[in-house]
């Protein structure tokens, strides 16, 4: 009872610290940079600006929300046209002033020598001085600014001013019907249209934009902007579908507001048959189709195949396309393992085989479909870049694994009369298709590639200007599409390639080559350098031989070939890190002696990995230990101040001496086995020392499976468990023979946490047969049989059974229920 | 036996000698746009209302902003009369605190108080003496609304004044999981006691049996000075297919009443709808509960509550002041409940 209770303790406090780990990493995780979450090649923006803030991107409402076009400008252009003066000058005055010139403004009545010089010199106000109604209406609109701009802040307590603005309302109207300039007509008949709509009166706003602004013959943005506040009024007034319709019309005809009104479209909760049920022309429909094709998350094939039955030309086709084709991407395209990009829900680990192969099937079926769409755009060349569903189509068959299709599809495509994002994009898919080749035994010759790489190279380093020193989020991410292109092809294609090929030292120069997006680095530390999953690639995977590999390639870096282009990447980076993971390879490996040569190579300065306590203020804010010390129990760790504490270059140094003094002082072999035991036992997961042969420490290691060459001794302390049996066969001391076979209890249980897969107990099945063989299994450890009946007279067995309750429990066993 | 007889004798003085207490009634407003009109007015005259509970605002979480934020505050577009105090309401709906701890419930105190004063001006007041909190609290929630009550107490823009809040039936009841709100006063609100969404013919707006269950043995001994909610309100309870589809807003009496749309189901107060009835949304064979409070009704809980409430001077709210609502009671049937306390 006692064994079963305090084992049952001892793991109800293993699964909170697990679970809640796991609950903490979620939660504490990095947050998915939504213009990277996917593996993408193929660019957004391949086909222009125009729809640039409806390019498909599921972790923002919008790719963008800054309009293609400015309001502030167009106006000014207007009024610049108007009173033929300078645009900037208009708009500087109109947009740009501060609030002290803007007093000013607000009350100037034509004396230009009233105002600042810099203002007296503006052509537009020079004109507004020359002509009175002009002046008159801009200082109208000067005082209905108050009451449209007005700051949201819901904990404002102060109602709007609606009876001011249906004052304002009013006088407009008035002064519409007064006007006999077009131009000021208009406007005045906007202002009081906002105003009536903005003091809810809708009735009246409608009114006046149909009677005043529905029928001007003026040429004016006004009027899309008008139309948009009638729609607002229209949706007010009870009709959605109508609303969402003229929504659709102001979203086609005025850039500067359409994301206001495709936001609009989208308030109105309307059908798409209901806004389809108002329009007339097929530019109309192809719109309203269009709206519903940028709202869409799934595969929007349907969207995509009416805007082009009613308007082929439209760049909307080619926008829809290439939201479809990125769509695809992110459902398609697996990240690789060593290079995880955010967090794909399809490609999660623990999806069941069967639905992920149907949801494969399903996507390709997509694929199917657009590339079929993709090739009638090119065949048909109703749309005036045909070339982009000629690429489209050999893009996709390279996703599809069709290497031959999406050659010939290619080969249809003549890159020196593309335009030039055409251009890129084809060089691109040219790349990828080649990339395929680089396999074990085929001929294939990677320099081939260069050129491109060499190029893609100088588009990610105009990308990235200058290195940042914080770090602070780059606000220009959206736009580094070829950074993401260039990193993904290293690390996605060519890491993953060389890996399979055998060549671990390749793939990680590549994974390095990828990271480095600037042309100079400021900090040229390796690991400062790095992307995490480089990091990870570097630290865990990488061997003696792979790190070997390493060091001859660093001096191939003068060569012209891909060989060099990597080599030298990697070689703008210092050192000291890099002999650091060498020397670390060899602790691992137990290769004392290099390990002693490689850490000499590592500057005196440099100071060695030691992990952050998160437990401790500031003045104990890492980890320091002392691999060399003996205990009895693994649980707390014992920790030593930082002057005790062994670095790893300290630690070589001991254990080749140790190592060299068994061979040569065989009378105390064992002790020296021993004490070699006691360290490389503290640096696994349960020791004080993991970080001698580990980046970093977590609590769910216990539970995943070995997978690094370190994880016998971390995980498993097999190389322990080897030097105690050697010197306990050593020995002929009966006491030390007890603390041997102790140890190799402990060696041998953690091999029995790993096989028994601690995941299993989470529902805490007392009947499981994982359950109950893993507690047979820690009964039946023979070391501690061995223990107990060849060693019990030993003192330290009394030390031992008094200060370890798990001993303690072997020793009195109860039947567990 | 010598016990109970003593017990009943000790009852007996008990009640003999109970105070009279002053009561004063008044009523919730709770619509967003106060405007002063006769009829309504009329009603605080009647009642000789010293005072009006007026809704200020909710206080929603909003997800996008990621903070508590003011829904549907209160527009005055007259002032409220001379001689009628304004008792400002703000409601919390009950998530808002889950959602942030008690730093960002500083803030928040602090801005309700901001903007009730606000409102309090705008209604034509140059101050108010009490504010009430109206929030549906829970166990979860306790801890957190009781530090955002004392952190509102402690405002100085609520200095000198009281806040009192609102209490549900099974606070009253759970006390021990509820806790009892550091606050001068509360008011019991005597209604929606019962289940709304559950099928069946039962008045979830005031039940007595509900009553009984949460009131009976707990009242009593409730440790806060208590002003009572009354209902005035009626609703239609939609069902379809035997489960809760909403409340209509567009079934009133008179469309009940209406042969041609509904059955009555006999002496309940489920209605069967025998048309398709687009207007309110409804289909022909949805069941309407038509959820009402009569007079007696009211009459009945007062006494019931006069029974468990101590001697004290006290508000009676009705909710909510509304003609409509209203033209269904008589004075003198009011005037009975309130003289009932």
């Amino acid at each position: 009872m006692k064994t079963f209770k305090k084992l049952s303790l001892v793991f109800s406090v293993f699964l909170i610290t697990f679970f809640g780990e796991i609950a903490v990493n979620l939660a504490c995780g990095g947050e998915i940079d939504p213009y990277d979450y996917y593996v993408t090649y193929f660019h957004n923006n391949v086909e222009g600006d125009e729809y640039s803030p409806f390019a498909y991107n599921q972790m923002a409402y919008l790719n963008s929300e800054t309009d293609v076009e400015s309001e502030p400008d167009i106006n000014s252009r207007e009024w610049a046209k108007y009173l033929n003066v300078k645009k900037e000058d208009v708009l500087k005055v109109m947009y740009k002033t501060d609030s002290a010139t803007d007093v000013k403004l607000v009350n100037f009545d034509g004396n230009i020598s009233q105002l600042p010089d810099s203002l007296q010199q503006n052509s537009f106000i020079q004109a507004l001085s020359k002509r009175k109604e002009p002046l008159k209406y801009y200082l109208f609109a000067k005082s209905c600014e108050p009451l449209a701009n007005v700051n949201f802040d819901l904990w404002d307590p102060k109602p709007r001013d609606t009876a001011a603005m249906t004052d304002k309302a009013k006088e407009a109207l008035k002064l519409t019907e007064a006007a006999k300039d077009d131009f000021l007509k208009l406007r005045y008949a906007y202002q009081s249209e906002r105003m009536f709509h903005f003091a809810g009166l809708h009735t009246e706003s409608k009114s006046t934009y149909e009677t005043y602004i529905k029928t001007s013959k003026v040429n004016s943005a006004i009027k899309g902007w008008a139309l948009a506040l009638y729609a607002g009024s229209i949706r007010r007034l009870g009709n959605p579908e109508e609303s969402a319709f003229l929504f659709s019309k102001v979203f086609a005809s005025n850039p500067e507001r359409r994301i206001q009104a495709y936001k609009n479209y989208y308030y109105t909760s309307s059908p798409v048959q209901g806004a389809l049920k108002y329009a007339k022309t097929n530019n109309e429909k192809a719109n309203i189709w269009a709206i519903n094709g940028f709202g869409n998350a799934d595969s929007g094939i349907e969207s995509l195949n009416k805007v082009y039955q009613y308007e082929p030309k439209s760049q909307l086709n080619g926008t829809l396309l290439v939201r479809e084709v990125n769509k695809l991407e992110q459902d398609l395209i697996e990240a690789s393992d060593i290079a995880k990009i955010g967090y794909n829900y399809y490609f999660s680990d623990n999806g069941n085989p069967k639905y992920k192969d149907s949801l494969k099937n399903i996507n390709l079926k997509h694929l199917n479909e657009i590339r079929n769409f993709a090739v009638k755009l090119a065949t048909e060349k109703k749309y005036p870049q045909p070339e982009l569903g000629t690429l489209t189509a050999a893009y996709l068959s390279w996703m599809e694994n069709k290497d031959f299709m999406a050659s010939n599809y290619l080969a249809l495509l003549k890159p020196d009369k593309l335009p030039e994002r055409l251009r890129d994009q084809y060089r691109i898919t040219d790349l990828l298709i080649k990339a395929k080749n680089i396999k074990k035994g085929n001929p294939f010759n990677e320099n081939d590639l260069l050129p491109t790489l060499k190029w893609l190279d100088e588009k990610r380093f105009a990308e990235n200007k200058s290195q940042s020193n914080g770090q602070y989020y780059d606000s220009d991410q959206a736009e580094k599409r070829f950074s993401r292109t260039t990193r993904n092809f290293y690390q996605q294609i060519l890491a993953p390639a060389y890996l399979n090929m055998g060549d671990t030292a390749k793939a990680a120069l590549a994974m390095v080559k990828g990271d480095l997006t600037f042309k100079t680095l400021k900090e040229n530390s390796l690991f400062q350098n790095m992307s995490y999953q480089s990091i990870a690639f570097w630290q865990k995977n990488l061997s003696p031989k792979s790190m070997q590999g390493l060091a001859v390639y660093k001096t191939k870096s003068t060569g012209n070939d891909v060989t060099g282009l990597l080599a030298s990447a990697l070689n703008q980076l210092k050192n000291d890190d890099f002999y650091e993971l060498y020397g670390t390879t060899y602790l691992r490996t137990h290769q004392y002696d290099k390990a002693v040569q490689m850490f000499a190579k590592v500057s005196p300065a440099y100071k060695y990995f030691n992990p952050e306590n998160w437990y401790g203020d500031e003045s104990n804010a890492k980890l320091y230990a002392n691999p060399f010390i003996e205990t009895i129990n693994d649980f707390p760790k014992k920790y030593v101040t930082a002057k005790a504490s062994i670095t790893k270059k300290a630690f070589a140094a001991e254990m080749l001496r140790l190592q060299k003094l068994a061979v040569s002082d065989k009378k105390n072999a064992a002790l020296y086995y021993y004490k070699m035991a006691n360290a490389v036992y503290q640096t696994g997961y349960y020791g004080n020392s993991w970080f001698l042969i580990s980046y970093d420490w977590s609590s769910y290691d216990n539970s995943n499976p070995s997978k690094y060459v370190y994880d016998g001794d971390y995980k498993k302390a097999q190389t322990a468990k080897a030097w105690y049996l050697k010197a306990r066969a050593l020995s002929t001391n009966v006491d030390f023979k007890a603390k041997c076979t102790f140890m190799l209890a402990k060696c041998l249980q953690k091999q029995i946490i790993m096989n028994a897969n601690p995941l299993s107990f989470y529902y805490y099945d007392k009947k499981d047969v994982k359950w109950r063989n893993f507690i047979k299994a820690n009964y039946n450890n023979p070391y501690l049989k061995e223990l107990r009946f060849n060693y019990a007279k030993t003192p330290f067995y009394a030390v031992a059974a008094g200060e370890c309750s798990y001993l303690g429990d072997f020793i009195k066993p109860k039947t567990q229920n | 036996m010598r016990k109970i007889s003593i017990l009943v004798i000790f009852i007996f003085l008990l009640f003999g000698c109970k105070q009279k207490t002053v009561v004063n009634p008044t009523f919730y407003y709770w619509k967003t746009d106060y405007q002063d009109k006769k009829a309504e007015t009329a009603y605080l005259n009647q009642f000789k209302s010293k005072s009006l509970y007026v809704r200020i605002m909710d206080v929603d979480f909003n997800p996008d902003l990621q903070l508590p934020v003011p829904v549907s505050p209160i527009k005055f577009s007259d002032p409220i009369p001379k001689e009628t105090d304004i008792i400002p309401v703000v409601f919390i709906v009950n998530q808002v605190f889950n959602k942030i701890d008690t730093l960002q419930t500083i803030v928040m105190a602090d801005r309700i108080a901001k903007f009730v004063a606000a409102k309090v001006k705008q209604a034509g007041k140059p101050g108010y003496r009490e504010l009430q909190i109206d929030c549906d609290w829970t166990k979860g929630t306790r801890n957190r609304y009781f530090k955002f009550l004392e952190q509102l107490k402690a405002n100085p823009l609520l200095k000198g004044k009281t806040i009192s809040v609102t209490l549900r039936l099974h606070q009253v009841k759970n006390i021990v999981s509820s806790g009892v709100p550091p606050v001068e006063k509360a008011i019991l609100m005597c209604y929606n006691m019962g289940n709304l969404r559950k099928y069946g013919d039962q008045n979830s707006i005031l039940d007595q049996h509900e009553m009984d269950l949460y009131l009976k043995d707990y009242l009593e001994q409730y440790p806060l000075p208590l002003d009572v909610a009354l209902p005035l309100f009626e609703w239609a309870v939609v069902f379809r297919n035997g489960k809760y589809a909403g409340i209509s807003k567009r079934i009133g009496k008179t469309q009940i009443g209406d042969k041609k749309l509904f059955k009555q189901r006999e002496n309940s107060i489920l209605y069967d709808l025998l048309t398709d009835y687009p207007a309110a949304g409804l289909k022909k064979g949805d069941v309407v509960r038509w959820e009402q409070v009569s007079a007696k009704d009211l009459l009945a809980t007062s006494k019931f509550l006069s029974r468990y409430l101590g001697p004290r001077d006290r508000n009676i709210v009705f909710y909510h002041l509304d003609t409509d609502l209203l033209k269904h009671f008589t004075n003198e049937n009011l005037q009975k409940v309130i003289a009932s306390f």
